[in-house]
């Protein structure tokens, strides 16, 4: 237990996290390990959004919370010079990772019409697409490459680095 | 599966560069009898972190091995040469090879 709503939900971000790595690791379908990516990037920004002063109720209504978390990134100084970067560079970089961020953060059923790596959705002709026989072609070849790299970095810094978590009061 | 590193080696780094415009090099850190394929992209749109933070992509049947890449930005790639980034604990201290772009 914890009296520090954003601990508590890096906790939470952490553990789906590993379970990430591990179903990767396993060779599991593409829409297990992504479904645990999309929910450590969620958690992860609304531990940061509670460091903030974002309560449970709010937290729990909003979506996005990744995306909006980056955009809090490049304007905490304390991390710009921690990763000895321009203001101008950080937010070069984080514009850099818009495109993937919103379409793992879009995985999330809640926020997708079609495409999403938990339930069905309807194709054609009463024919539903099936999530752990997709191919999320799109957004594997963007996380294999530099770019993904990047916001994988990103993302494990915000979930362990403790520099990182006092810039923020967490 | 049978498969020749050496040939592998080239095949990724074409499609490495030809896709990536920011790859200046690649540097190898596997020998023809390791069961993975480890190497440093040099990136100029790398994170920069200080670290050198390896991510492994499991085989798959173009690559049938698996391939563990760290990126890192030109002035990390310095300090890593300088020794002052360290590598990972089971890779060895220098590259088998380093492939520049004009040389694949």
């Amino acid at each position: 237990m914890t009296n520090n709503l954003a601990q508590a939900y890096l906790q939470q971000a952490s553990s789906d996290y590993k379970s990430y790595v591990l179903l990767k690791k396993h060779k599991e379908p593409y829409s297990q390990w992504l479904h645990f990516l999309q929910m450590t990037m969620e958690k992860t920004g609304k531990a940061y959004m509670a460091s903030y002063g974002s309560n449970i109720f709010q937290l729990r209504k909003s979506h996005l919370a990744f995306g909006r978390f980056l955009l809090i990134l490049r304007r905490n100084r304390i991390i710009i010079n921690e990763l000895n970067l321009s203001i101008l560079q950080l937010k070069q970089h984080i514009e850099s990772l818009s495109p993937i961020v919103d379409k793992i953060e879009r995985l999330a059923p809640a926020l997708s019409n079609g495409i999403n790596a938990e339930y069905p959705w309807i194709l054609t002709n009463e024919q539903y697409a099936v999530p752990c026989r997709y191919s999320f072609d799109d957004i594997l070849c963007d996380l294999e490459r530099p770019l993904g790299r990047n916001m994988l970095k990103l993302l494990k810094r915000a979930l362990y680095n403790e520099r990182w978590h006092k810039a923020f009061n967490i | 599966m049978s498969y020749n590193i050496n040939e592998l080696i080239q095949e990724l780094s074409k499609e490495h560069f030809d896709i990536e415009t920011g790859l200046e090099k690649i540097a190898i850190y596997s020998n023809d009898k390791d069961d993975e394929l480890r190497l440093i992209e040099v990136n100029n749109v790398a994170f920069p972190t200080g670290q050198v933070e390896p991510f492994v992509f499991a085989s798959t049947k173009s690559y049938p091995i698996q391939i563990v890449i760290a990126d890192v930005t030109p002035a990390e790639w310095e300090k890593i040469c300088q020794g002052m980034i360290s590598l990972p604990d089971n890779w060895p201290q220098k590259p088998s090879k380093v492939i520049l772009r004009n040389q694949v």
